[in-house]
């Protein structure tokens, strides 16, 4: 298909108010970014003292420190991706415009319950972010070439559960 | 692609006969296109809860007071174009409403830990999106369109009585035809 389709993903990362859970960042490549999904799945098994908080998507104008999350390729034919995207949890960023907040239960789901933090580890209802999937029409979210730009799973949630994310993009030429 | 943008306000307090959130197209030479409208049960602080309807209208002739929200209208890709400074989008204004597109019952409540039900199902975006027309069938169903030059548009429109709010979003591209 040539999509050029790449996926960044972490797994129990802890909470924090706040916190950039998974970013992805563009330093002036000439490359395009599209984000076209974005996932936040209550993936814990240990007992935690769970408390309602947001996620939060925004656009980013910075990026720093934190730890590299280094993004797979959906497809292994693909081109590496330019040097300066980057992907990363727990990076300090500059906010810029927020997009979506949602309510999260960052608790453990237990056995033989169907609850609220049972269903955000269902793949469909982790989904939080899909703008332009499957409609030509709509753009994705983007991160143009040459400019500084990115966008992040952002939390507001103080807790100590611990949950998995992950950002699906496209690497394009234009 | 077509130039994408979305609207969004956090926390709108619901009230009977309220705009939650509106697009308005006062006549501007462009064409917007409504895609997708979402109202998400975002509140974590406990409160009495209400059910009622938030309600999908197009809206016409014009719009005043409120709160205008055109500069808190985000771009999916900062290349795009500015908008027509005739295309605004607000939150509480006074709107005159058209044809009902749909209502859609909400449950505005906290949600809570270790429970489901209606509030914490409406946290859920896939079951937050209360219109998604023309979505991934480009070509064949028309999304909600304002057309140029003609003074209409879209709100999610509040008829339910609490002091509670929800998220609201908006999401419409900007085209030349």
């Amino acid at each position: 298909m040539g999509n050029g389709a790449w996926r960044a993903t972490t797994q129990q990362q802890a909470y924090a108010n706040p916190k950039s859970m998974i970013d992805i960042f563009n330093y002036k490549t000439p490359r395009v970014y599209r984000i076209y999904r974005m996932w936040a799945f209550n993936n814990q098994y240990a007992t935690y003292g769970g408390a309602l908080g947001y996620l939060n998507i925004y656009r980013t104008v910075s990026a720093n420190g934190g730890w590299t999350v280094a993004p797979i390729a959906n497809d292994t034919s693909n081109f590496p991706l330019n040097v300066d995207l980057t992907c990363g949890t727990n990076r300090v960023v500059t906010l810029g415009s927020l997009f979506r907040r949602v309510g999260f239960s960052p608790d453990e789901p237990a056995a033989y319950v169907i609850d609220w933090d049972a269903m955000l580890t269902i793949v469909a209802y982790a989904e939080i972010w899909n703008a332009g999937y499957s409609d030509s029409v709509v753009d994705p979210l983007t991160c143009r070439a040459n400019v500084i730009e990115g966008y992040t799973i952002y939390s507001t949630i103080m807790t100590t559960g611990v949950g998995d994310f992950e950002i699906e993009f496209t690497d394009k030429a234009t | 692609m077509a130039n994408t943008w979305r609207v969004n306000a956090e926390g709108v307090t619901l009230a009977n006969g309220k705009d939650l959130l509106d697009v308005f197209n006062n006549s501007a030479a462009r064409v917007y296109r409504v895609y997708r409208m979402f109202a998400i049960n975002s509140i974590a602080t406990a409160g009495i809860g209400v059910v009622g309807y938030v309600n999908v209208y197009r809206i016409i002739t014009s719009v005043s007071d409120g709160t205008d929200l055109t500069t808190s209208i985000i771009t999916h890709d900062t290349a795009n174009s500015a908008l027509s400074a005739n295309f605004s989008a607000g939150t509480n204004r006074t709107v005159t409403l058209s044809s009902l597109f749909r209502r859609v019952p909400v449950s505005p409540d906290e949600a809570l830990l270790l429970t489901v039900d209606w509030d914490s199902i409406s946290t859920v975006v896939a079951w937050c999106e209360i219109w998604m027309a023309g979505y991934g069938s480009a070509g064949i169903i028309e999304p909600l369109t304002c057309r140029a030059s003609t003074a209409e548009g879209y709100c999610i429109y509040s008829t339910i009585s609490t002091n509670l709010g929800l998220d609201c979003e908006i999401e419409f591209t900007d085209s030349a035809s």
